[in-house]
C-alpha cells in the first residue's frame, strides 16, 4: 500500500496535485481554528463564493481570473467588517446577503460564457490535477507571507477573537485587527479556490478544526492538530482519487469526512473513560 | 489628605449613533475611590462603564482626564458570559493577555511574564489553577482569573462588569471581599456595576444611580433611600440598617 501509494505521487501532475493539497490544507486549517472557534464559518462559505464570482468575472472580461477573485473578495471582506460594526443589520444576514448574491453572480456570469458549464464545475470542484510548478510557487510565497503574519502576531489575533472588549480597553483596535485577520482569510481562498476549489477549500476551513476540536484541550495544539488532519487527509484523498477514478477534492473531503468521525467517537470514548 | 482626581465628567452625554442613552452627567474620579453603579436594566450602566475606559466617545460634554497628573491605568474585568467559552486557554495564558500591550507588537510572553501572570495568579488565591483551562471553572473561580488578568494590566482604577452575575451567594460574598482587599490593601480605585444592590451598599463608599436619562452620584446613604429606589424601580422598596449593615429588599416593611 505505502509502496503504491510512492508510485502514484512519482507521476508529475500528481506531484503536483499534493504539493497545492498540502500548501492549501496547512493555511486553510490553521486559519480554520479561528473561524470555528469565533462562530464565523459562513464567512469562509460567503468569501469562497464572491471569490468564485471574482473568477467568474475574470474568465467572462478576459483578465487575470485570480487578481479579479483577490479584488472582489477584499472588496467583500470589507463589506463585512464595515457590517460587523453595523447594529442595524444581523451579522449573519449580511454573510447570507454576500453568499446568494454572490452563488447567482458566478451563474449568471458564466452562464453566457462558451465554456460556462466547465468553468462553473471547475469553480466548484478545482482543478487541483492541472496546477503548474508557477501555481505552486504562488501559493507558496503566499503561505509564507500569511503564516508570517498570523506567527508574528499570534497574541493579538487570539486576544480580539476571545475579548475583543478588553483587547480595546488596553488600546487594541479591534476593528483593524479584524479587518487584517478577514484580508488574510480573504486572499487565502482567493488564491486557492482556482486549485482546489469552493467545496474542498471551505472543507478544509472547517472539518480539520472541528476534528481538532473534540481531540485536543489546548490551543497551540488545536492549530497543530488541525494543520496535520489536513495534510493528511490531502495525500490519502489524492491516492484514492488516482487509483478509484474519483473527483479529487470531494474524495479529500470525505477522507476528512472520516477523520472527523473517527474523532468525534475518541471524543465519545475518552469522556466516558 | 484630600483625594487625587483622576477623571471628570463635565456635562457628558451618552449614547449611541443618535440615540442619547445618557445626559448632562458631571462627577470627578478621584484616586481610592470604592465607588458602585446600580440602576435597572438598561438604564446604561455598561455604557457609562465603556465612556470611563474610553471605549465610547461622548456624544457631548468632555471626559478629562487626570489634570492633576495622577497616572490612571484601567484593569477592566468584563462580564464572564461574554466571553467565548469554546477557546481551550489555560487560566495562566488567560492572566497572561493583561499583559500583552506591556510585552508589545508581535512579541510572545517570556520568563519574566509568566512570573509576574503567576504572581497575579497568587494575589488572588488561585495560583493552584494555573493549568487547568479556563471554560472548565467555576463561576468564582473564573471572576478570580479575570480579576488576576485585569490585576496584570498593573492598574491604578479596577473596572469590573458585574462580577457576581449567576454566582451563588457564597461566591458573591468571596469575590465582594477580594474586591474590598484589594482596594484596602493595594489602594487600588475601584468601579464596579451591579444589580446587588444590597451587597454593593455594604461594600462601596459611593454610588452613583443610572437611570433612563438621569443619574446621582453621592455616598450609600444619600442615594440608596426607599423614596429614591422605589421610584426608579417603579416598586415599593425596603432599605434597613441592622448591626451596621445594609439591607435592600423588595417591597414595604410590615
Amino acid at each position: 500500500m505505502i509502496t503504491d501509494i510512492f508510485m502514484v505521487f512519482e507521476i508529475p501532475f500528481m506531484q503536483h496535485a499534493l504539493w497545492t493539497g498540502i500548501l492549501v490544507g496547512i493555511m486553510c486549517a490553521f486559519l480554520g481554528v479561528y473561524i470555528v472557534m469565533r462562530r464565523i464559518v459562513f464567512v469562509g462559505a460567503s468569501l469562497a463564493q464572491i471569490s468564485s464570482t471574482g473568477f467568474a468575472v475574470g474568465i467572462l472580461f478576459g483578465w487575470n481570473p485570480m487578481l479579479s477573485a483577490l479584488c472582489l473578495t477584499l472588496l467583500g471582506v470589507l463589506m463585512f467588517a464595515y457590517n460587523l460594526q453595523s447594529k442595524r443589520i444581523p451579522q449573519d444576514s449580511t454573510l447570507a446577503l454576500g453568499y446568494t448574491i454572490a452563488s447567482a453572480s458566478s451563474i449568471l456570469l458564466l452562464s453566457k460564457h462558451p465554456k460556462g458549464d466547465a468553468d462553473l464545475i471547475g469553480l466548484l470542484f478545482g482543478n487541483i490535477l492541472t496546477i503548474t510548478p508557477d501555481q505552486i510557487w504562488i501559493l507558496l510565497g503566499t503561505l509564507i507571507v500569511l503564516g508570517s503574519i498570523h506567527l508574528i502576531f499570534y497574541k493579538e489575533f487570539l486576544f480580539i477573537a476571545f475579548d475583543p472588549e478588553m483587547a480595546e480597553t488596553l488600546g487594541f483596535n479591534p476593528q483593524f485587527w479584524n479587518i487584517l485577520f478577514y484580508i488574510t482569510v480573504g486572499t487565502l481562498i482567493s488564491l486557492a479556490i482556482k486549485s482546489a476549489g469552493i467545496l474542498l477549500v471551505f472543507s478544509l476551513l472547517v472539518i480539520p478544526s472541528i476534528s481538532a476540536i473534540l481531540l485536543t484541550q489546548s490551543m497551540k495544539r488545536l492549530f497543530l492538530v488541525s494543520i496535520a488532519i489536513a495534510v493528511i487527509s490531502v495525500p490519502i484523498g489524492l491516492f484514492f482519487s488516482f487509483t478509484q477514478d474519483l473527483p479529487s477534492g470531494p474524495t479529500i473531503v470525505a477522507v476528512m469526512s472520516a477523520i472527523l468521525l473517527l474523532s468525534f467517537i475518541t471524543n465519545k470514548l475518552t469522556k466516558s473513560v | 489628605m484630600e483625594q487625587l482626581e483622576l477623571m471628570q465628567f463635565e456635562d457628558v452625554t451618552l449614547g449611541y449613533g443618535k440615540k442619547e442613552i445618557l445626559s448632562r452627567m458631571s462627577f470627578r474620579l478621584l484616586a481610592k475611590d470604592f465607588i458602585g453603579i446600580v440602576g435597572p436594566n438598561g438604564a446604561g450602566k455598561t455604557t457609562l462603564l465603556r465612556a470611563i475606559l474610553g471605549n465610547l466617545k461622548p456624544l457631548g460634554g468632555r471626559i478629562i482626564r487626570s489634570e492633576s497628573g495622577a497616572s490612571i491605568r484601567f484593569g477592566y474585568v468584563p462580564q464572564r458570559d461574554h466571553l467565548e467559552q469554546i477557546f481551550p486557554l489555560t487560566v495562566l495564558e488567560v492572566v497572561q493577555m493583561g499583559m500583552y500591550r506591556q510585552i508589545g507588537l508581535g512579541r510572545y510572553p517570556g520568563k519574566s511574564d509568566v512570573a509576574f501572570a503567576l504572581e497575579c495568579l497568587n494575589h488572588v488565591g488561585i495560583t493552584s489553577l494555573e493549568k487547568i483551562l479556563f471554560k472548565n471553572l467555576s463561576g468564582g473561580q473564573k471572576q478570580r482569573t479575570l480579576i488576576a488578568r485585569a490585576l496584570a494590566t498593573r492598574p491604578t482604577v479596577l473596572v469590573l462588569d458585574e462580577p457576581t452575575n449567576g454566582m451563588d451567594i457564597l461566591s458573591q460574598k468571596s469575590i465582594l471581599s477580594l474586591i474590598k482587599e484589594l482596594h484596602e490593601r493595594d489602594g487600588l480605585t475601584i468601579l464596579m456595576v451591579s444589580h446587588l444592590l444590597t451587597e454593593v451598599s455594604n461594600h462601596v463608599e459611593k454610588i452613583i444611580l443610572v437611570e433612563a436619562n438621569n443619574f446621582q452620584v453621592g455616598t450609600v446613604a444619600e442615594i440608596l433611600t426607599n423614596a429614591n429606589l422605589s421610584r426608579i424601580y417603579n416598586t415599593p422598596f425596603t432599605v434597613e440598617s441592622i448591626h451596621g449593615q445594609y439591607l435592600i429588599s423588595v417591597g414595604e416593611n410590615q
